[in-house]
């Protein structure tokens, strides 16, 4: 047909060219394109053998190793993120309860009461907490205020818990434990992360995060909202707003972290119905900036350098309502200035270095500098400036195969109390590489407060302040408390699933500083103030259990127990009565898929009294969570369901501090 | 013609070993005549062409020799040059002295082989399985018979090591680069037959490695270094081994150089190991009829080392390194996988 019709057959013959045309050029383009793939692959260099046998620079020196748990001369308990999130706390405080010997209590919503075996009233003085390696001890006051960290609990990587004195490492304060909060590199979490939570007692919870970076450079950005009622007959309402952030830099053999943050809101003080401590709202500013630079020397060890500052205050002015006094016009009011201000500046060098195959060690050098004004519970418009220097050193023997020496001091120079020296000696035998047994004896300082040696609280009723209330008034020539501990601890491997964590301690505690009440003749009042003064002794022994089960990936079961005795000279039994004789923490979790989880905590211990608080009873508690993971679009998210108390309400600290049942909700979602 | 500069120092140093080589050979060649034809006829020459002449080829090669000299009654001459000399040499795989086989000791000497495009078969060794795909791929098909014995070692058994060492629950981490992604499917395939679960993460420049890192030791209990130029590589090693270890996570490494850096553990063949599978290889080679050769495969022979410090550390017990080198052999004989 086609040759039939001349235009069709000429057509066709254009379109037989064409196509042969088409064939020549896509040919030639075939050649062209092959060459050059051939000429990329030969300018491509092959992989050499060179990089299977070249030699590499000795990154993890023996100076660079950490200490594995069973060669750390001290019991150290680990809360990993799966644990924190298991637990179902919204507080940080919380989680130390999954720690063998450890008591939680609550002095109001936002005032938290974390000691390790007992002796702590409200302020919890007798333990160092790190964030980051950043001091968080109050100098004002002592203590933590947990509420007021620039922390996000979504930030944590990990907390190690030291059970123990630990000044030889961790320096003042590391007293009868210390806590190391972790918080994940920048790096670990990049892209959007979001949370909301709600539920009963007005929960209100959210945060927000930010985190990306390239190469060398990366930085995390999370602000936090946090808001409940508190306890129903305590004053105590908190609106906590924080802000904090990371910056994570490393060059070469040189490692910076930059670290702030910043926390503030009203929290709800006094109260109901009292005239002089009325009902108001505090307002806090917590901020901190921290930065720390890790320089990794030629011959294996590190040089690392760190400064910070830490600032927190409370804003807290009002005046009282008519009080009555003896002189016309018989009645007053008072106007209040509660405020107080802190400032800690700390900076620290640290030399790592293996000095022979067989021994490793780390010695520093820090000073650090607390300023506190209060011109109310100081009693002077003056900032009170306390100095305190310190140098440092750890020695790791490697005695032989078996036996690993740990031996180390700390010796510090306080403004207050002059120089002293904290010593630690530990053994570890490694009977095999499932049992090791450790002995160890330390003992360490806790160094004053400023309150606690320059208290002069005086509330004038008059102008001319002739007419006052002396609260309190220190003596002053306070001398630092002191710890003498020895144990002996075991940590085995039963088998592959089960891990165990023996501690058999005795504490000796001397030179305990309490207010005592002292004649004031002219005190408007009662004729009676407080000072602070040495001189409680106790005695603190026992016994503690860890046990970690884990059958499988998907079922972790974490058992923490402690039996205490405590003996002491108190008068009223205050410090023997401090800590219960048994504690226990059950932890379990399961996943029941690869997208829902299930975990539960009970905690129980026995009828104990926080010093200044009330006697509290048998607490038997019990929290459920109920987890789903899921992914939207692109993001991963969780949804969970939390009932905290299932098993009834629980006495914290105080006849008025009850832990009502509680339940929320929380979602969580994490972009990229 | 002129001689190039290199190869006339080479005549002259070895004169005098070449003058007693002649002697031995006119001795040989006279007692070859007085034996069986059929043991002539198995005699097969090997041109062996080395990279450089370091420390590693000597090792190749002095282990190559012993292996072939434990089997005396085998006719294998065996002759040895290094890559610029046979660059050099007009047409050294060809002619009256032209071998029965070309063997190659790394990546360099195998190239330079390959771009000759010899009628010789080639049998390429101590390089990387990458390399070697590369080659073929340029070779198309025009070099007929070709094999390979690589130097790397095959997923399977680096992670059925992670698993006998870690425990069977182990998730391994990969982090894998414009190369090495390429290996994606084989370790896909390699992690189901070994029975761990793989977390991989890809990158396409090194800037991205800390963040890679991290987000798969998220989830996951080892890392495995997989050799990539462009990210996994000797320079960016020291950022990897210490972020992962700051997680608390060890590192599988793919040399005793990086076991000695920090990794936990390499499972890796020395120059001496390929050294006498290449040898064992030529035997069997001469004793099949048409000569054929062995199929391209990774090392039999491994050695598997623990970095005891780092797993201490770690709060890890991998075991002793002889006893998973004698698991790792057991598996490996029971099974066609690999």
């Amino acid at each position: 047909m086609l040759e039939s019709s001349p235009l069709a057959w000429l057509i066709f013959r254009a379109i037989r060219q064409r196509m042969a045309l088409a064939r020549v050029i896509g040919l030639l383009l075939v050649t062209v394109s092959s060459s050059l793939t051939w000429a990329a692959e030969s300018e491509q260099t092959l992989l050499s053998e060179q990089e299977f046998l070249v030699e590499l620079p000795v990154v993890l020196t023996a100076s660079r190793l950490v200490q594995p748990l069973d060669e750390s001369p001290a019991a150290v308990t680990i809360i990993d993120r799966q644990m924190i999130d298991a637990s179902g706390v919204r507080n940080l405080s919380e989680v130390f309860r999954l720690v063998p010997g450890f008591l939680v209590g609550f002095e109001s919503g936002h005032a938290h009461v974390v000691t390790y075996h007992g002796l702590a009233d409200k302020s919890s003085p007798r333990m160092q907490v790190l964030v980051d390696g950043r001091s968080v001890y109050l100098p004002s006051f002592g203590g933590v205020s947990w509420s007021d960290l620039p922390l996000e609990l979504d930030d944590i990587e990990r907390i190690e818990v030291i059970r123990g004195p630990n000044a030889a490492s961790y320096g003042a304060n590391a007293f009868l434990a210390t806590i190391n909060i972790i918080t994940r590199h920048s790096a670990a979490d990049p892209g959007g992360f979001m949370r909301a939570s709600a539920g009963s007692d007005h929960i209100r919870d959210g945060v927000l995060r930010a985190a990306g970076g390239e190469g060398n450079l990366h930085y995390r950005l999370t602000t936090g909202y946090q808001e409940d009622n508190g306890y129903a007959q305590v004053v105590d309402s908190r609106v906590i707003r924080q802000m904090n952030g990371r910056i994570d830099h490393s060059e070469g053999k040189n490692d910076v972290e930059f670290h702030f943050g910043y926390n503030e809101g009203p929290r709800g003080r006094g109260e109901a119905g009292s005239a002089t401590d009325i009902p108001r709202d505090q307002e806090i500013t917590s901020r901190f900036e921290q930065l720390r630079w890790r320089h990794r020397l030629d011959g294996g060890g590190d040089v690392s350098l760190q400064y910070y500052h830490v600032h927190h205050e409370w804003d807290d002015r009002y005046q009282t309502l008519p009080l009555p006094i003896p002189i016309p016009p018989f009645s007053v009011i008072i106007p209040l200035v509660l405020d107080v201000r802190s400032d800690r500046y700390d900076v620290e060098l640290q030399h790592t270095l293996s000095a022979w195959e067989t021994v490793r060690m780390v010695w520093g050098l820090g000073a650090r500098k607390d300023e506190n004004l209060s011109p109310t519970y100081l009693g002077t418009p003056q900032t009170v400036t306390d100095h305190l220097n310190r140098l440092f050193a750890n020695v790791e023997w490697r005695a032989s195969p078996h036996l690993v020496v740990n031996a180390g001091a700390m010796y510090e120079k306080y403004d207050l109390t002059g120089g002293a020296v904290s010593p630690r000696l530990a053994l570890n035998y490694r009977l095999s590489p499932a049992h090791t047994v450790r002995a160890s004896i330390s003992s360490a300082d806790r160094q004053p407060v400023a309150f606690e040696e320059g208290s002069n609280e005086r509330i004038c009723a008059n102008p001319t302040c002739t007419l006052f209330d002396q609260i309190y008034q220190s003596s002053g020539q306070l001398r630092p408390e002191h710890i003498d501990s020895s144990e002996i601890g075991y940590l085995g491997r039963l088998t592959p699933a089960i891990n165990v964590d023996l501690r058999l301690f005795r504490d000796q505690v001397f030179d305990l500083i309490s207010d005592y009440k002292r004649l004031y003749p002219s005190d408007l009042v009662n004729g009676k103030t407080f000072d602070f003064r040495n001189g409680g002794k106790a005695t603190l022994f026992g016994s503690e259990m860890q046990v970690q089960y884990q059958p499988e990936r998907e079922t972790r079961v974490i058992l923490g127990m402690a039996n205490t005795q405590i003996q002491s000279n108190d008068f009223d039994s205050f410090y023997s009565t401090s800590g219960p004789r048994n504690n226990l923490s059950l932890l379990a979790l399961h996943d029941l898929s690869p997208s829902w989880q299930v975990s539960s905590a009970f905690y129980y211990q026995d009828k104990m009294r926080f010093i200044g608080g009330d006697p509290l009873g048998v607490l038997r508690r019990l929290d459920l969570r109920l987890a789903q993971r899921f992914t939207l679009a692109d993001a991963h998210g969780e949804a969970a369901i939390i009932l905290q108390n299932v098993l009834g309400a629980q006495t914290a600290y105080s006849v008025e501090t009850v832990n009502a049942q509680v339940g929320y909700f929380t979602l969580s979602l994490h972009f990229r | 013609m002129r001689i190039p500069r290199a190869q006339e120092q080479h005549r002259t140093r070895y004169a005098v070993a070449c003058r007693f080589g002649r002697a031995l050979r006119t001795v040989l060649l006279t007692s070859i005549l007085f034996m069986p034809v059929a043991v002539s006829a198995a005699q097969m020459t090997v041109l062996v062409v080395t990279t450089e002449s370091g420390t590693t080829h000597e090792e190749v090669l002095s282990s190559l020799r012993a292996t072939l000299a434990d089997a005396p009654d085998k006719r294998l001459s065996l002759r040895t040059i290094t890559t610029r000399e046979f660059s050099n040499a007009s047409a050294p795989a060809s002619g009256s002295n032209a071998p029965d086989l070309i063997v190659t000791v790394g990546t360099d000497a195998a190239t330079a082989v390959m771009q000759t495009r010899p009628a010789t078969p080639v049998y390429c060794s101590l390089l990387p399985q990458s390399a070697y795909a590369v080659l073929m791929d340029r070779a198309r098909g025009e070099q007929a018979r070709l094999s390979a014995l690589y130097l790397d070692q095959p997923f399977v058994r680096q992670l059925r090591l992670i698993r006998l060492a870690l425990s069977s629950q182990a998730r391994v981490g990969v982090v894998l680069g414009p190369e090495s992604r390429k290996s994606e499917p084989a370790l896909r395939d390699a992690a189901t037959v070994a029975g761990v679960t793989l977390q991989v993460e890809q990158i396409s420049d090194e800037k991205q490695l800390i963040g890679a890192l991290h987000r798969v030791m998220n989830k996951a209990d080892i890392l495995l270094a997989v050799p990539d130029q462009l990210v996994f590589n000797r320079s960016t090693a020291q950022s990897a081994l210490l972020t992962t270890y700051r997680l608390g996570k060890p590192v599988a490494g793919y040399s005793r150089a990086y076991v000695s850096a920090g990794a936990l553990l390499s499972v890796y063949s020395t120059p001496a190991q390929i050294g006498r599978q290449i040898g064992e290889e030529l035997l069997a080679m001469q004793d099949r009829t048409d000569r054929a050769l062995p199929a391209p495969g990774y090392p039999r022979h491994f050695t598997v080392e623990i970095n005891e410090r780092v797993a201490r550390s770690l709060g890890l017990e991998p075991g002793s390194a002889q006893e998973l080198t004698r698991q790792l052999t057991e598996m490996t004989a029971g099974t066609s996988h690999e």
